[in-house]
C-alpha cells in the first residue's frame, strides 16, 4: 500500500514541486538567520579594540585622580588631600576639621571628575569604620555589575600614643565608575 | 553570498576604523602619562621630581610638539586648567589640531606647583597623526 503511495507521490508533479519549494523557503530563511547573526557577531567584535582602550583610558583617569588627590593641597593647609582624609580616619584631633575637608575634596572631585563618571575615595584601616566619600554624592555605592576602575595606595600617618609614636598604614581606594 | 561578502567588508572597515581609533586613545594616553609623569615634574629644591605635580614654567618652555611612537609621528597640543578662586587656564601650547584628521582629547587629573601651592588641576591633551 506504502509503495503504491510512495509512486503516487512520485508521479504527482504537483507534489512534488510543493515539498521542493517548502524545502527551499526553509534554506533561504535558515541562511538569513546565520547572515543575521553573523553580522552582529562581527560588528560586535569589530568593536573590541576602541571599547578595550576606553577602558585603558578610565584606567588611566583613575590613576591620576589618584595622584592628583596624594599630591593636592586642602584649601589653605600644607596636608594633601588624602593625608588629611588618613588623618581624619586615625587622629582624635586631625590637622584638617572632617567636614571642611569634606566640603573641599567633594568640590575638587566634582572639578576633576568627567561629568558621566562618579569616583568613590574610599580609605580604611583595620578595627575602625572606613572613611568615604562618594561625588556626586548622590551616586551612592557602584553596583557590582558595573564596571569599575579602582585605584589602590597606602598612606601612612603618624601617631602619637603613651608608649611613644606609632605609624599607621591606612589603604586607599580611588573608584572611578559610570554613572546608571 | 555576495550579502555575506558585503557584510565582511563592512566589518573589517568597521575593524580597521576602531582599531585606529584605538590606537590613537593609547598614543594620547602615553603622551600625557610622559608629560604628566617626566617631562613637565616639579623638581623641588633638594632636586626630587614629585610625579603628578606639573612645573608651569616647564610648560610653558615646552616647544617640542611631535612625539615618534610605534613608527608614526604624532602631533599634539597641551593645555592646562586649574581654580584659584575662580577658573584659570595655561595654553593651550602647540597647534590647534588639522580639521581634516581625527584627534583625541585626554583629560587626567594633575597637581599645579603654583605660588608655593598644589593646586588640583586638570591636564588636556590633544594628539592626532602628523
Amino acid at each position: 500500500m506504502a509503495r503504491v503511495r510512495r509512486n503516487f507521490c512520485h508521479t504527482c508533479r504537483a507534489c512534488s514541486e510543493d515539498e521542493r519549494g517548502v524545502a527551499d523557503i526553509l534554506a533561504i530563511a535558515f541562511m538569513f538567520i546565520v547572515l543575521v547573526f553573523a553580522g552582529v557577531l562581527l560588528h560586535y567584535y569589530s568593536v573590541t579594540p576602541l571599547r578595550a582602550a576606553t577602558d585603558r583610558q578610565l584606567s588611566l583617569k583613575s590613576g591620576h585622580i589618584y595622584g592628583a588627590l596624594d599630591k593636592a593641597q586642602v584649601g589653605s593647609y600644607t596636608l594633601s588631600y588624602l593625608r588629611a582624609a588618613a588623618e581624619n580616619l586615625v587622629l582624635a584631633q586631625p590637622t584638617v576639621p572632617g567636614d571642611y575637608l569634606r566640603s573641599r575634596m567633594d568640590n575638587t572631585l566634582e572639578y576633576l571628575r568627567p561629568l558621566e563618571y562618579a569616583v568613590v575615595v574610599s580609605l580604611t584601616r583595620e578595627n575602625a569604620q572606613p572613611w568615604v566619600l562618594v561625588c556626586p554624592s548622590g551616586a551612592g555605592q557602584p553596583a557590582a555589575e558595573l564596571k569599575q576602575f579602582t585605584h589602590r595606595g597606602v598612606v601612612s600617618v603618624t601617631k602619637a600614643e603613651a608608649a611613644g609614636e606609632r605609624v599607621v598604614l591606612v589603604q586607599v581606594a580611588v573608584t572611578f565608575f559610570r554613572l546608571p | 553570498m555576495i550579502t555575506f561578502v558585503i557584510l565582511v567588508v563592512s566589518a573589517y572597515r568597521q575593524y580597521r576604523a576602531s582599531s585606529e581609533a584605538a590606537l590613537l586613545s593609547d598614543v594620547t594616553s602615553s603622551i600625557a602619562t610622559h608629560l604628566v609623569l617626566e617631562e613637565l615634574v616639579y623638581v623641588d629644591s633638594v632636586g626630587k621630581p614629585s610625579a603628578y605635580v606639573i612645573d608651569p614654567v616647564k610648560l610653558g618652555s615646552l616647544t617640542k610638539f611631535k612625539r615618534g611612537v610605534g613608527g608614526e609621528n604624532y602631533g599634539f597640543r597641551v593645555s592646562l586648567s586649574y581654580r584659584s578662586g575662580m577658573e584659570h587656564v595655561l595654553g593651550p601650547y602647540g597647534t590647534a589640531p588639522p580639521a581634516d584628521r581625527p584627534n583625541c582629547t585626554l583629560v587626567v587629573g594633575a597637581a599645579l606647583f603654583e605660588n608655593n601651592r598644589l593646586l588640583p588641576a586638570k591636564f588636556e591633551v590633544v594628539a592626532w597623526r602628523a
